[in-house]
């Protein structure tokens, strides 16, 4: 028997109060593990989003809040394809629909041509292939969305009245998985209903990746309707939101998990007030003030890696459990995560344990046997 | 001529309790040779405890000297003293304070649990267990064991250490007489058999005749020293 055995044995003398103390500390790390968790995967489907995206620029409407509401005169297509800069343009309407499979699925439906497969590679298309711009009724879904819905390659569904049959499933590993379906953009233009010389957005990708700011300056000086967006420049705005969101997240899992450790410091100082007598009968019996305090502190340890154990393992159920509601959101456990969760929870414990095992390593035998 | 263990000399110990000071102890002498079997006597507040915990290092006096083994107690510094509680001093208490969690053999052992390597102190707490009779109940838990075995316990751990003085605060107090006897006769065997000095408090007549030397306090003073060769 050593002193780590006999800590341990008195962990299971009030039962309850380690239980309730170990749950403390497990429901900060729950807490920061399930939300470092989505983030990483938000962050990963970001990095993801931008490898997709880069070096292409959007024109869309000024001032329209999200691709789906604006409109761009078709027009501007013939006078884009005259610059020597653009290598490919790729016309898109975007519609907003709810289809239906296990329950409502909000997607975004991108109309698109045949230049589209120049813009997004049609690698990335998993099973099947890209529709010809001329079909009508043909749709590609995420893999996510398809799953969600049920559906497989070859397989047909409805929109609105229209019935649309399943040519291909594409996998990006980002949130387009779960609500972008990509259709003929003539179905687009009947169900978000534009005229023949609209377009929502027009999206271009330059001959050489150095040339984008000329386009940006050539549309928005040509153009006083319409401004450029860079995906990187919505992607780097996403990753900003991220980061203050992190610290953020941080900020409430730190004050989520220091409640934890001031239970756990409660608990111990209990323990030992509880145990005054039987801590001056060890130190009457040759125990040393540091072997004392190790002891009420291998306590508060105990109760710390327990706690974290089960606030990880929690977090982890928690962060998948989200994914199955959410299935737009991609979580990612990265060692780092458990790394800071494990250690920063673990740390904070022992920390409560300090004051507890400081007052009992000092009683001095005499008056602690009497109990004072 | 017999070898000293403990002397104290023109011991005092002053409590402050609340605004006033409570002289325990009022200038006791006293010297303690190897292998007595000793008992201290006096009314309640007389300064019976007090005067055991100077001699076992569990306090300092507040003037005055204690050597044990030739050592000056009152130079050694606090942090220090545990060494002479772990080597050479074992405590008994009136209530037995038993770790509830832990087994009979396991509560033989709380002494030497911080020590490194201690394995090897596991005969010999099975041989004190065997010697006081609880061989059979080595994995039951104090609440198993009635007040006179749940004591020897308490004895076998003070003993494990091997110490060289065994002290005794009033150890029959929460036993019946019949238990409380059989106790005193067991630290008369361990007195003899192991070669312990046994120092031990007590208010009961019946249980200080046992003893080979009375000493009486009252006052914080002794009031008499008396040694008898038949308890």
């Amino acid at each position: 028997m050593n002193v780590v055995s006999y800590s341990f044995k008195n962990l299971k003398r009030r039962k309850m109060r380690t239980i309730l103390a170990i749950l403390g500390i497990a429901l900060g790390v729950m807490l920061i593990t399930s939300l470092l968790t989505v983030m990483d995967g938000l962050e990963s489907s970001i990095a993801d989003s931008l490898r997709l995206l880069s070096g292409n620029l959007i024109i869309q409407e000024k001032g329209s809040i999200d691709q789906v509401f604006s409109i761009v005169n078709a027009s501007l297509i013939e006078t884009l394809r005259s610059n020597k800069d653009i290598k490919v343009i790729s016309p898109e309407i975007y519609v907003a629909r709810s289809l239906h499979g296990d329950g409502p699925r909000f997607v975004t439906l991108i109309g698109v041509t045949d230049s589209y497969a120049e813009i997004v590679s049609p690698e990335y298309i998993k099973i099947g292939s890209y529709f010809n711009e001329t079909d009508s009724g043909k749709i590609i879904l995420g893999n996510k969305l398809a799953g969600q819905l049920g559906l497989e390659v070859g397989e047909s569904f409805p929109i609105d009245s229209a019935n649309f049959s399943v040519t291909g499933i594409f996998e990006t590993n980002t949130m387009a998985d779960a609500i972008i379906a990509l259709i003929p953009i003539e179905d687009a233009r009947v169900l978000r209903n534009l005229s023949e010389d609209q377009v929502s957005i027009i999206e271009v990708r330059p001959v050489d990746p150095d040339k984008t700011e000329e386009i940006e300056s050539y549309v928005e000086s040509n153009f006083e309707d319409y401004e450029v967006v860079f995906p990187e420049d919505l992607v780097n705005e996403a990753t900003e939101i991220l980061s203050t969101l992190r610290n953020t997240i941080w900020i409430i899992s730190a004050i989520a998990v220091l409640i934890g450790g001031i239970g756990i410091a409660n608990a111990m100082l209990m323990s030992v007030i509880e145990r005054t007598p039987e801590i001056g009968l060890l130190k009457a019996t040759g125990w040393r003030n540091i072997d004392v305090s190790n002891s009420v502190l291998i306590e508060g340890l105990g109760i710390g890696v327990i706690g974290c154990l089960i606030g990880l393992l929690l977090g982890m159920v928690a962060a998948q459990a989200a994914q199955n509601i959410i299935p737009a959101l991609t979580v990612r456990l990265t060692l780092t995560t458990i790394l800071e969760s494990f250690v920063f929870g673990v740390g904070l414990s022992l920390a409560s344990g300090v004051y507890p095992a400081v007052k009992a390593s000092r009683l001095s035998p005499m008056e602690a046997i009497r109990g004072e | 001529m017999a070898r000293e263990v403990i002397r104290g000399e023109n011991l005092t110990k002053n409590y402050k309790l609340g605004e006033s000071i409570v002289h325990a102890l009022r200038g006791v002498s006293l010297q303690i040779n190897a292998n007595e079997f000793l008992s201290i006597m006096g009314p309640s507040g007389s300064g019976k405890t007090t005067l055991l915990n100077l001699l076992g290092a569990l306090d300092l006096p507040t003037s005055g000297k204690v050597f044990f083994d030739g050592v000056d107690l009152t130079q050694v510094p606090e942090r220090k003293l545990y060494e002479v509680r772990r080597k050479k001093v074992g405590f008994v208490f009136q209530h037995f304070y038993l770790i509830p969690t832990l087994t009979t053999i396991e509560n033989v052992f709380v002494p030497v649990i911080p020590i490194r390597n201690n394995t090897r102190f596991k005969s010999r707490a099975k041989e004190l267990l065997s010697t006081v009779g609880l061989e059979e109940r080595m994995n039951h838990k104090p609440n198993q064991l009635s007040g006179g075995e749940q004591q020897r316990v308490a004895i076998c751990r003070a003993l494990i250490n091997n110490p060289k003085v065994l002290f005794c605060d009033e150890i029959t107090g929460e036993l019946d007489s019949a238990t409380g006897e059989k106790i005193i006769g067991l630290l008369k065997e361990i007195n003899q058999i192991e070669g312990v000095t046994v120092v031990f408090v007590t208010h009961d007549p019946t249980v200080s005749s046992k003893s080979n030397r009375i000493i009486t306090l009252r006052d914080g003073k002794i009031t008499s020293d008396k040694s008898s060769s038949n308890p």
